[in-house]
């Protein structure tokens, strides 16, 4: 078997060892990508490997790997064992990290990245190693930091002052840790761009950092928490800035004035209300937008999107407090509205779109002028006539093909009973042709004949596929039964249908 | 009518080049550049690693200048075929590559030379690759890798590293 293998590698029959001869930039280079437990094996392949390896100048260490081999075990010990086994495993990871460090700063070579993954049960008894590992990093001029502490919100590891010296840092990501203002200024005079993930942070901090690194160009704030007022006006080359869900509810305002902002997204809890005051102005190069949460009321997000005419993405989800909207625009490309649920009315006019979802809404008055395929996700429960009657408006509205999902999620059918289609039609216009039709059954309804006579009344689909997630394909049976049987809408239907799944 | 320029490998046999196909080798733009490529430019690679460095460039400077041709219309079926088109060239380029490791070598020393840095990475990881999943006693086999450490280091080495070793 072994020999089998050397010869499908075509292994060299000399013998030369020629790999590490290699220069090391290119065998680090290699080792870039390969995993972390691939990298760490290779230090036993001769002398020379090993020196490598110390020298790499990617370090990566994830506490994880050192609680994988018993986690069948963990199970049936007792929990005052774990702890302790946690505790062991613990100091093991921070041995490990602090030999590896220590040996890469002896060379004195410039380090590229390092990447801590660390979960800690009293971080007060591990901050002075944790300084000391970045202190490392900054004296190896390291370019990008990734620090991920898991703790307690209340027992906070606070970065250390020396961290504010990492000239050369370009990238920081930053999890479950605090940041004090630092007592000098802040020197990442070459951070691009700055991550914080869970991570306790003042006002003034957040102005630090925005306006002190110049060539900041990317800010991604995830749960933080610990400001009032959030301000950001002074940062000139910001382009992309996302800020999702502030971990707190003492935030008072948002500020946010950057000329040089292409793509911004601001999510709140899906339920929460945004901060009384929301001052979100002069973002003339905006390209991308997503808001999500109760963020603006109708007139708010009018006049905010009025002032930048060049964007091209509009993503809008669970913004409960919009009821009219008006999306007009030769250069929006893409259009996405999902569970707003209070939407009365919607227009929306706009030349050149490629792409337009309307998710999971519902189907106010509308009008609709877009030259593309559009795509309508929705749920069926516990609907009622005047469900079926707004979707059929809704789709009349445009005279634009779509794709329409309709999720059935109810086992009841509240149609009149039985659904009559004559008096349906007697009241609207005949369906409309779609694209395509996707039927997903998660629930079987108790009566599948009124339910196929309503989806059939509302459109007429080119391609009509079923999806059963019920797992007895009674519905996809049905629907194959009732081709001789059905009325004559349903039965034109039937006669184009493309594919059947 | 396409600027063509030779290349004289390091055993002398030369090779007519298209420009657009070597200037993706910044090594020879700047040769160029500096005006010191009038005739035959000479360079320290052998004809055998040239022709699979030229082959290469070629494929990548097809796949430019196709894209650029391309209208919006239809285009993503055509991307998904030429892709796939990509895919197979470079599983082949890569498997013979394999089978014979001289050659892998003396090309990613001339993608360094070169300065290819699209080459150097693909070749990179093609390497990484090949060592990927392996456990270190096949890996030494697999590249001709003497191992010089004592019973003793070696049993340290392991320990220290313990976690990467455990099933």
């Amino acid at each position: 078997m072994q020999n089998a293998d050397f010869n499908i590698m075509g292994d060299n029959t000399d013998g030369m060892d020629r790999i590490s001869e290699l220069p090391p930039f290119i065998i680090h280079h290699v080792m870039s990508y390969l995993f972390r437990d691939e990298v760490a094996r290779t230090s036993i392949l001769s002398k020379k490997w090993n020196h490598l390896r110390n020298s790499f100048p990617i370090l990566d260490f994830d506490q994880t790997d050192f609680f994988r081999s018993d986690s069948e075990v963990d199970s049936e010990t007792e929990e005052e064992d774990f702890d302790e086994r946690f505790y062991e495993r613990l100091v093991d990871f921070a041995v490990y990290v602090s030999v590896a460090l220590l040996r890469f700063c002896e060379l004195k070579f410039r380090m590229q990245k390092l990447r801590i993954f660390i979960n800690l049960l009293d971080p007060e008894v591990f901050s002075t190693i944790l300084d000391i590992w970045i202190g490392a990093a900054v004296e190896s001029e390291v370019k990008r930091l990734d620090f991920d502490i898991q703790t307690d919100r209340d027992r906070l590891y606070t970065l250390p002052q020396t961290i504010f010296s990492a000239k050369s840092i370009t990238t920081l990501n930053f999890g479950g840790c605090k940041l004090e203002p630092p007592s000098g200024p802040v020197n990442f005079c070459f951070l691009k761009r700055l991550t914080l993930d869970n991570v306790y942070i003042n006002d003034q901090m957040v102005q630090n950092f925005t306006s002190e690194c110049t060539l900041l160009d990317e800010l991604y704030f995830r749960y933080c928490w610990g400001m009032k007022c959030f301000c950001i006006s002074k940062s000139l080359k910001l382009k992309v800035l996302h800020i999702l869900k502030f971990n707190e509810n003492y935030l008072e305002s948002i500020k946010i004035a950057v000329p040089s902002l292409q793509q911004f997204t601001l999510v709140f809890e899906r339920q929460q209300k945004a901060p009384c005051m929301i001052d979100l102005d002069g973002f003339p190069h905006l390209i991308d937008l997503k808001l999500v949460g109760g963020i603006f009321k109708d007139q708010e997000f009018h006049y905010f999107i009025s002032k930048f005419p060049l964007h091209e993405k509009l993503f809008l989800q669970y913004c409960f407090l919009l009821e009219r909207v008006t999306i007009s625009s030769n250069r929006i490309k893409k259009v996405l509205i999902a569970h707003c649920n209070n939407l009365k009315a919607i227009d929306v006019e706009a030349l050149n779109l490629v792409c337009f979802g309307y998710l999971f809404n519902p189907f106010p008055i509308s009008s609709i002028n877009i030259p593309c395929l559009w795509k309508i996700l929705c749920n069926y429960e516990d609907a009622d006539d005047h469900w079926f009657l707004n979707i059929k408006k809704f789709l009349r509205a445009s005279r634009q093909n779509c794709d329409l999902t309709i999720y059935v999620l109810s086992i009841i059918i509240c149609l009149q009973s039985p659904f009559n289609l004559d008096n349906f039609r007697m009241i609207t216009p005949l369906p409309c042709g779609i694209e395509h039709l996707t039927v997903c059954v998660h629930k079987l309804p108790s009566n599948f004949a009124t339910l196929v006579d309503a989806i059939f009344w509302i459109c007429y689909p080119k391609y009509l596929s079923i999806r059963e997630r019920t797992g007895t394909n009674s519905f996809c049976g049905f629907m194959m039964n009732c081709r001789t049987k059905m009325s004559a809408v349903a039965l034109l239907m039937i006669s184009s249908v493309g594919s059947m799944t | 009518m396409a600027i063509m320029y030779a290349l004289k490998s390091s055993d002398n046999e030369i090779f007519e080049v298209e420009q657009k196909v070597i200037e993706q080798s910044e090594t020879i733009k700047k040769m160029i550049e500096d005006g010191a490529a009038t005739g035959e430019i000479p360079l320290q690679v052998s004809s055998k690693t040239l022709a699979k460095v030229l082959e290469w460039c070629k494929q990548r400077q097809h796949k430019t200048v196709e894209n650029e041709n391309d209208d919006n219309k239809g285009k993503r079926k055509k991307e998904r075929d030429e892709d796939d088109d990509i895919k197979e060239w470079e599983n082949k380029f890569s498997d013979e590559l394999k089978a014979d490791k001289d050659v892998l070598f003396d090309l990613l020393l001339a993608s360094n030379y070169l300065d290819l840095p699209a080459l150097l990475s693909f070749l990179c990881q093609l390497v990484a690759d090949m060592v990927a999943g392996k456990m270190p006693e096949e890996i030494r086999r697999m590249f001709n890798i003497e191992n010089d450490f004592t019973p003793e280091e070696e049993k340290a080495i392991t320990a220290e590293h313990g976690w990467a070793f455990q099933p």
